[in-house]
Order: structure tokens, then C-alpha cells, then sequence
């Protein structure tokens, strides 16, 4: 049923997860530290409290988008490799490919969020 | 290793020998003890729905109430008290007793019959989860008539429920109570779990699932992470309000938030939880009566687990007023918004289905092509709530209250009776009538938009919610009496509903095997399914099985007709996760009052801690833990060397 | 697979069989919960203003004993399961009590150290954390000696064995988990105050 060419299970597995576990880690540790920056105890502050809290955020969102297309590109070259013999695998590694494009999307929003967006309120 | 035992293929001819002993095999008993501790899935199934059905009229009813003392202004119905005590009920009722339970009602019944299994992974188990869902509902329902029921909304936000403001028990018999629901909850998600990966027919690769399962299986691993969140919350409630510690107490650096936080990781995963089995009941029946399969499958499958994992990461916009930093709250926008693609994925995967296809307009059509129309309202307005400046406009407003009426009736109730209605072939062996339930879905879908829709208006117009009544000169008269009526409207739609449901059951025409036609395992079995569900464990070698004939697109032959012989005692055939290749013989137990039992111990504890008894608490400990043990304990029967 | 082989299936080893997929199951929720009591622990620690612990650190000598015997007894549970395995029912029913007494241990200088605090459970923000968080991991620890206790009372008496070892495997598991949740609850509490 399948082709000793076809991407293996881990690789499929990776295809799968890579950029949605790239796209948590960055809205989860994104959200905990520009909290923790701006509201550290009982009152609101007006600047992070974090040093380089901008670049460390800016540069963990740069790499993880660029994570997210790097499982993007392995996802759709897995695709390739085995969209021509029907199976699990090859559903799987669609699956894999469209999961994939979804969470570039989100995790280039969210650094876009990071980029564009002052961290703390400003009405505060 | 093996005790090598092969299985028999053959076939079994209706009204054979072999078939009457398959019969007995998987009988409940006849009488109050069989009804007490049968495990077969369809008991349970039904069970479920009618329950939560129940549970569904009795918040329904204090919906009109609280509609009632809304239609003018100034009107003193009942009292202040009462009226927050009825809103709670309401919201509680509908989304934790009436929307999973009915869905689970849906898995349950359905499930073994579409994957081709006799009966779930765990059957006890499956009595266990409903015995403690209807005990956590009457517990929760236990103050009502007291006039003590919670009273601090569905979402219980602390100080207002914290020992200081709210010294009754109120908000005691919510904790208590949504702890016990919550076991009930994950029993079931472990259940569905398992039987996805283990029971499903040879043959039945992961791209031949049938869809529904799908969005059962998603809101079951989010039930596994979710639940966990808000029965520490409540439990954490109960120990600030009963022992005296300081999680919510601002005063001793307790977190207000902290509330929010742990009810909304757990709130938001369940919005999807309680949508996607509902979405997999329409992607199911839809392509029925379009006469044709469900267009880009695969997407549809991708989009429901994506949206669960989504809807892990989206709980803050339940918290955009709390006034979190801006950059936080961008976040869960992005988030917010990023859910919407694979939900609009599925909505043109059946647009595009209707559109390719042949639709017949009988009633199940009408309450699906009805739920697409809502679902899109109700998308439409979660994403203008999903910009955080809007939302900042909109919060606590009856916007809100339109927004999610539309999702949670638009998406969870339509299907539901559209279900319902699909399926009630096959659950009752009799046909609905066509007429009663043409005239229930207009009934129901105007009666719902006209309920519905004015509170967008009135939620723009600023009108907040869960305010007991309202001055004159607001503006909001006319849109409030015009939501009363159109929820009148509604129940009578629900009615003629529930007129049809009991008329057919006894005067309905009998049901053919395969009524509507359609392509799914559950139609091979006789309307209604015997005990035993498939005589032989049918092969499974494409999507649609009993549409094989027709579609060009089918790769390969099913064979249902002989298989698996498996009736060594109660048998089902167990498969690999993957290629579902079968793997081996499972044994299945028999009927049990351990389930029962376990749960009313159980529940008597959550009693006692209630009472702060604790003599009580300690015996029903032991007796609930010695109940489990006698449940587990091993017997001969289900040992393989005995199967040899 | 095509239509023209329906392979006979052998009945196999019961490890595979759904009460180990079940126990997985149970472990992700019950990890769930204590990822979600952690969190809510580092949550409130991470926005008080009062000094934390209130005592100070907390002395290191009883949880870290506590820390080894819980660690160590994992080992004799892996170690039963297989000689259970090996079809040597004796020496797994041994090794299984072995780990139980180790668990007893456990419990009872938990209990030790929770009398020897200054604070109670009502007393602040911190105690409530502490009693609660370490409560409800001692709770899962009498759940799992008691699982050990009934899978090795099932062993002596027969009903598990070689072949059929899929209770022993399950409760060796849930062990194995509760000593791995206790490096976490141990780590925080323990380890984090003196960073």
C-alpha cells in the first residue's frame, strides 16, 4: 500500500505538529511575558519592565514564523513525495500540509501583533 | 504470548440459530435489572438524549420567565434574587446539562454503529459517565426549589461568589456539583477516546472515518485537558469558602483573575467541545440529502481538530475589560480572528455541498441548510467581538447574548433536532412525520430570529445584560417585547417538536432498514439495531460503504455481509489506530450494577461534603473505592485462556 | 489490504488491550490538573508583593529523603512488572510490596512535615498553595499505592500473570506518573526559593 519513498511516521508526526507547536509556544510565552512586563504586581506599568522585552519578543516571533514555513516546506514536500498513493499516510500528510499553512498564518499574525502594537497600555 | 485463538469469517443469516444466540449473548436482562445495569451503548445513548432533552425544556422554561419579566419595563415578575437565580440556572442548565450531554447522547448511540463495533471501548464505564451526569444534575438542580440555587451566572465570577458576598449555599452546590459533572465529562471523553483508536472496523483507515467522529474525537481530548482547569477552579472556590484559603481572596493576595483565567482555559475549548460533535452531526447527514459526499473531506476532518487546538489558545477574549496590558490582549484577537478560517473551511465545504449536489428538502435538511444560516449570523458577529476595541464597546452588553445564542442554538440545537430527525429512523424504528416537522423547523427558525436578532439591537443600543429590568425611556422597549414573543415562538416550534417526536414513536410508520438512503454503516443494521449491533464485524474498504455502487471516487469494495464471527461470549474485534487492521479478539463485559453502585457512593460523597459530614464523607470514600475494586475485579470470562 | 484477505486474528498480549490506552488517557487529564494547579501556584507567586515563602526556604532534608524513596520505589514497580513478565509472580509481588512500603514511607513523613509547619492552610496565600497543591499529590499517592495493592494481591492470587499482566502494567504506570508529577510539586516548592 505504500511506497518505501513515502515520508516515514515521525516525519509525517513533524509535519503535522511543527508550526502549530511553533505558534504556541509563541502566543503562550508571548502572552506571559508582555503580561508579566506590563502588569507585574498591582499596578499597571507604563514601559515593560523586562529588559530588551521589544527584541526578545520581536526575535522569538521572527523565529518561529521562520520555523513555521520551514515545517511548511517539509510538509509540502511530503505531500509531493506520496500524493500519488492513496492511503493513511497520504491523508495524514495532507493533513499535515494544510495544518501547517493555517498556523504560518496565525503565527505571522502574531508577530505581527508583537511588531506593530505597543506592549503595555498606553491609557494606563 | 498468544494464546492463539482465531477468529472465524462466515456469515449469519437473520433468524438463524447463530443469530438468536448472539441475541442472547448481548441482551440486558428483561425488568428494572436489566434497565438498572445494562451497558449497551444505545440504552445509554438514549438515555443521554433524553435527559438532556429534559434538562433542555426545564432551562427553556426559565428562559421564558426571565423573557417574560424582560417584555416591559419596570415589570416586577419576580424578584431580583430570584431573577439572577433563574439566569444562572438557565445558562448552566443549557450549556453543561443540556449541550454535551445531548451530544454525548448522539457519540454514544451512534458511534459503535458507524465504526462497524458492538459496543464502546468501555461499556461500564459509559453507565458509569451517565448515572453520575443525571446524579450531578439533580444536584445542581437541588437548591432550586429551596430558592438557594446558584445566583452569580454561569461563569460564578468571584468576589461576587466568594464566602464574603454570597454566605449561602448557593455557590456551594455549583462547586460541588460541577466537580461531579466534570467526572461524568471525562469518563465519556476517555471512552470516546479509546474507541476511536481500538474499535473501529477493518478496514476503516483514518480516511474513511466517518466524519462525525471527528468532532466527537477533537472535543474529547479537549474534555481530557479542559475539564481539569474548571474543577480546580470550583474546587479551589469551595476551599476559600468553606476552609478558609485565600486563592480568589484579594484581600490576603489572593487573584480575582486567577477565577477568570482557570474558567475560561477550561470555558473556551468547551464553546468547541459542545459545536463540533453538532458540526460533525450536519457534515454527516448533510451529504445525504445533497445525494452526493461530503465535499474536501479531508479539510472539513483538519478544520474540526485544528479549531479544538485553536480553541486552547483563545480564552482571554472572555477577559479583553479586565484591563490586561494591550499587547496581551492582541494576542487573543490574533488568535480570535485565526479560529475563523477553519470554521469558514467547513461552512464552504457544505455550501459547496448543497451547490454540487441534489438536495432533497425533506425535514433534516431544512434544521442543517437553517443551521448553516445561523452559524454564519453567529460566526459574523464572534469575529466583530473577537477586535478587542469593539469588544471593549460591546462587553457585558446584550450583543454578547445575541452572539451566543446564535452559536450555541444556531450550532448546537438546529443539528440537534436535525439529528434527531435523521436519525430517529433508527432509533425508534418508526418514520417522523414530514408535515409536523416541516411545520416545527419555520416555526422554530422565525421564532429564533426574531427572538434572537432584536438583542443585537438592543446590545448596540447599550443595554446591559443580566439587568434585572429597565426604565421607560431607554429605548429599549420595543426590541425587548419583540424578543419575548419571538421566544414564545420558539418553545411552540419545540413543542410541535417534541409533539411530533411522541407521536411518531407510536404512530409513525415502520422504518425500512435504510430510509433516507444513505451511506453509512449504522443504516446496514435493522431500524432499531439489535443488541448486538452487526451479526458479523463487517470489512470496511472505502469512505461510503453503501454508496460503493455509484461513486466513481471509491476505492475499493466493503463487505458487510460476511466477516468476523465473533460470539464466544460477548466479543468485538479490536484494530490498529492507524490502518484499523484487525489486532485482536476484545472481550467485552457483561451487564454490571457496579457502575450504579460506584456512582451513587460517589455522588453521596459529594453530599456529604456538602453537609460537611464527616462520618459520611469517610464511609461513602470507602464504599466508592470498594465498589470500584468490585467493578474491576477480574473474572474468568474475559480472560483470554477461557476464550480458547 | 483488498477483499480477499480477512486475516485471522490471534488473541494477544493484554497489554496492548484498552485499559492500558485508558490509563494513558487518565494520566493526560490528571496531568492536566496538575499543570493547571501549577500554574495557578506560579501565577499568584509571580504578582504578590509579600515575601515568598513567608518563612523563608523551606528546609530540604525530609523532601529530599521523600523525594528518593518515591523515585527509588518506580524502580522496584518497573522491576516487579517485569519479573511478572518473566513469569516470576513471587519475586513481582515482592518487588510491588517493596515500593508500597516505600510509598507508606512517603505518606507518613509527608504527614511529618506538614505537622512541623509553622502555618496551616487559612493562614496566607502561601500555606493555601502548599497544603492544597502537596494534599492533592498525596491523594494520588495513596490512590496509586492502593492500585499497586490490589493489582499485587491480584498477582498472588493468580488472576495476573505472564500473559495476562495488563492491570500490573496499568498501575505501574499511573505509579510512574505520580513520582514524575512529584518532581515537579518538589521542584517548585523545594528547589525554585533557593534560586
Amino acid at each position: 500500500m505504500e511506497q518505501t519513498a513515502s515520508p516515514g511516521t515521525f516525519r509525517l508526526t513533524v509535519d503535522l505538529c511543527g508550526a502549530a507547536a511553533a505558534w504556541i509556544i509563541l502566543h503562550t510565552a508571548g502572552f506571559a511575558l508582555s503580561s508579566y512586563a506590563c502588569y507585574p504586581h498591582n499596578s499597571p506599568a507604563r514601559e515593560p519592565m523586562l529588559p530588551h522585552f521589544g527584541l526578545a519578543l520581536g526575535s522569538l516571533g521572527i523565529i518561529c514564523t521562520l520555523a513555521a514555513l520551514l515545517f511548511c516546506w517539509s510538509a509540502s514536500a511530503s505531500w509531493r513525495g506520496i500524493r500519488n498513493t492513496p492511503g493513511a499516510r497520504r491523508f495524514m500528510a495532507g493533513m499535515g500540509l494544510l495544518m501547517s499553512l493555517l498556523f504560518l498564518v496565525a503565527t505571522a499574525l502574531t508577530t505581527a501583533a508583537i511588531l506593530l502594537i505597543s506592549p503595555c497600555s498606553p491609557w494606563k | 504470548m498468544a494464546e492463539a485463538q482465531a477468529a472465524q469469517i462466515g456469515s449469519i443469516v437473520p433468524g438463524s440459530p447463530e443469530e438468536k444466540r448472539l441475541h442472547e449473548i448481548w441482551e440486558a436482562e428483561p425488568g428494572w435489572r436489566g434497565w438498572l445495569s445494562t451497558t449497551d451503548h444505545k440504552s445509554i445513548g438514549l438515555r443521554y438524549l433524553f435527559t438532556a432533552f429534559f434538562f433542555l425544556i426545564a432551562g427553556g422554561i426559565e428562559a421564558l420567565i426571565i423573557r417574560l419579566q424582560l417584555a416591559r419595563p419596570n415589570l416586577s415578575l419576580v424578584t431580583p434574587e430570584q431573577y439572577a437565580q433563574l439566569f444562572t440556572m438557565h445558562g448552566l442548565t443549557m450549556i453543561f446539562l443540556y449541550a454535551l450531554p445531548i451530544l454525548s447522547g448522539f457519540s454514544n448511540y451512534l458511534w459503535p454503529l458507524v465504526l462497524g463495533s458492538r459496543d464502546m471501548a468501555f461499556p461500564r464505564l459509559n453507565a458509569f459517565s451517565y448515572w453520575i451526569f443525571i446524579f450531578a444534575g439533580a444536584f445542581l438542580y437541588a437548591s432550586f426549589p429551596l430558592g438557594q440555587a446558584p445566583n452569580d451566572g454561569w461563569f460564578n465570577y468571584v468576589p461576587f461568589s466568594g464566602p464574603v458576598y454570597n454566605v449561602g449555599p448557593n455557590i456551594d452546590v455549583y462547586a460541588l456539583g460541577m466537580v461531579l459533572l466534570g467526572l461524568s465529562t471525562t469518563a465519556g471523553a476517555v471512552n470516546f477516546v479509546v474507541t476511536f483508536l481500538r474499535l473501529r472496523a477493518p478496514g476503516m483507515s483514518i480516511p474513511r472515518v466517518p466524519i462525525m467522529t471527528w468532532g466527537t474525537l477533537a472535543a474529547s481530548f479537549g474534555n481530557l485537558f479542559a475539564v481539569p482547569a474548571v474543577s480546580l477552579a470550583f474546587f479551589l472556590l469551595w476551599l476559600d469558602r468553606n476552609f478558609g484559603t485565600h486563592f480568589f481572596d484579594i484581600a490576603h493576595d489572593g487573584k480575582a483573575l486567577l477565577w477568570q483565567h482557570l474558567f475560561w482555559i477550561f470555558g473556551h475549548p468547551w464553546v468547541y467541545v459542545i459545536v463540533l460533535p453538532a458540526m460533525g452531526i450536519v457534515s454527516m447527514g448533510l451529504p445525504t440529502f445533497c445525494r452526493r459526499p461530503l465535499v474536501g473531506y479531508m479539510p472539513v476532518a483538519l478544520s474540526t481538530v485544528a479549531t479544538m487546538l485553536l480553541g486552547f489558545e483563545v480564552w482571554v477574549h472572555h477577559m479583553f475589560a479586565t484591563g490586561l496590558p494591550s499587547l496581551s490582549l492582541s494576542f487573543f484577537g490574533a488568535a480570535s480572528m485565526i479560529i475563523s478560517i477553519p470554521s469558514a473551511v467547513a461552512t464552504f465545504a457544505w455550501i459547496a455541498t448543497i451547490w454540487l449536489g441534489r438536495p432533497v428538502f425533506k425535514v433534516p435538511f431544512l434544521f442543517f441548510a437553517g443551521f448553516i444560516i445561523l452559524f454564519v449570523i453567529g460566526g459574523v458577529s464572534g469575529v466583530m467581538t473577537a477586535a478587542v476595541p469593539l469588544d471593549l464597546q460591546l462587553n457585558d452588553t446584550y450583543f454578547v447574548v445575541a452572539h451566543l445564542h446564535y452559536v450555541l442554538l444556531g450550532i448546537n440545537v438546529f443539528p440537534v433536532v436535525g439529528g434527531i430527525y435523521y436519525w430517529f429512523p433508527k432509533f425508534s424504528g418508526r418514520m417522523n412525520s414530514e408535515k409536523l416537522g416541516r411545520l416545527a423547523f419555520w416555526i422554530m427558525f422565525i421564532g429564533f430570529n426574531l427572538g434572537f436578532f432584536p438583542m443585537h439591537i438592543a446590545g448596540l443600543l447599550g443595554m446591559p445584560r443580566r439587568i434585572y429590568t429597565y426604565p421607560p425611556n431607554m429605548g429599549w422597549d420595543t426590541v425587548n417585547m419583540v424578543t419575548t414573543a419571538g421566544s414564545f415562538l420558539f418553545a411552540l416550534g419545540v413543542l410541535v417538536f417534541v409533539i411530533d417526536v411522541f407521536y411518531s414513536i407510536y404512530k409513525g410508520a415502520k422504518a425500512p432498514i435504510n430510509p433516507w438512503d444513505a451511506p453509512s454503516l449504522e443504516w446496514t443494521t435493522p431500524s432499531p439495531p439489535p443488541p448486538y449491533n452487526f451479526a458479523v464485524i463487517p470489512f470496511v474498504g472505502s469512505r461510503y460503504p453503501l454508496w460503493e455502487g455509484r461513486l466513481a471516487e471509491a476505492e475499493g469494495r466493503s463487505r458487510l455481509d460476511e466477516g468476523y464471527l465473533l460470539m464466544n461470549g460477548r466479543e468485538t474485534l479490536g484494530t490498529t489506530a492507524m490502518h484499523a487492521e484487525p489486532d485482536a479478539i476484545l472481550k467485552m463485559p457483561a451487564d454490571s450494577y457496579f457502575p450504579l453502585v460506584a456512582s451513587i457512593f460517589i455522588s453521596a460523597l459529594f453530599v456529604a461534603l456538602l453537609l460537611h459530614a464527616l462520618i459520611m464523607a469517610i464511609t461513602t470514600v470507602a464504599l466508592g473505592l470498594l465498589s470500584l475494586v468490585g467493578w474491576l475485579w477480574p473474572r474468568p470470562v474475559l480472560r483470554m485462556e477461557a476464550a480458547a | 489490504m483488498s477483499e480477499s484477505m480477512l486475516p485471522t486474528v490471534p488473541v494477544r498480549n493484554e497489554a496492548r488491550l484498552s485499559g492500558w490506552f485508558g490509563m494513558w488517557t487518565l494520566i493526560a487529564t490528571e496531568a492536566s490538573l496538575f499543570v493547571y494547579l501549577l500554574f495557578s501556584y506560579y501565577y499568584l507567586k509571580l504578582q504578590t508583593d509579600q515575601p515568598w515563602p513567608p518563612e523563608g526556604p523551606p528546609r530540604l532534608l525530609l523532601s529530599s529523603v521523600n523525594t528518593f524513596l518515591l523515585l527509588t520505589s518506580s524502580l522496584f514497580v518497573y522491576f516487579g512488572e517485569r519479573k511478572l513478565k518473566q513469569d516470576r509472580k513471587k519475586a513481582a509481588v515482592a518487588l510491588i510490596a517493596i515500593a508500597i512500603a516505600f510509598g507508606t514511607a512517603f505518606v507518613l513523613i509527608q504527614l511529618k512535615e506538614w505537622s512541623r509547619k509553622s502555618f496551616s492552610i487559612s493562614t496566607h496565600l502561601y500555606g493555601s498553595l502548599y497544603f492544597t497543591i502537596t494534599g492533592f499529590h498525596l491523594l494520588h499517592v495513596v490512590l496509586g499505592m492502593g492500585m499497586l495493592a490490589v493489582v499485587s494481591a491480584w498477582t498472588a492470587m493468580g488472576y495476573c500473570t505472564k500473559s495476562e499482566h495488563g492491570p500490573v502494567s496499568a498501575a505501574a504506570l499511573y505509579w510512574h506518573f505520580v513520582d514524575a508529577v512529584w518532581i515537579f510539586i518538589f521542584g517548585t516548592f523545594f528547589i525554585v526559593p533557593y534560586l
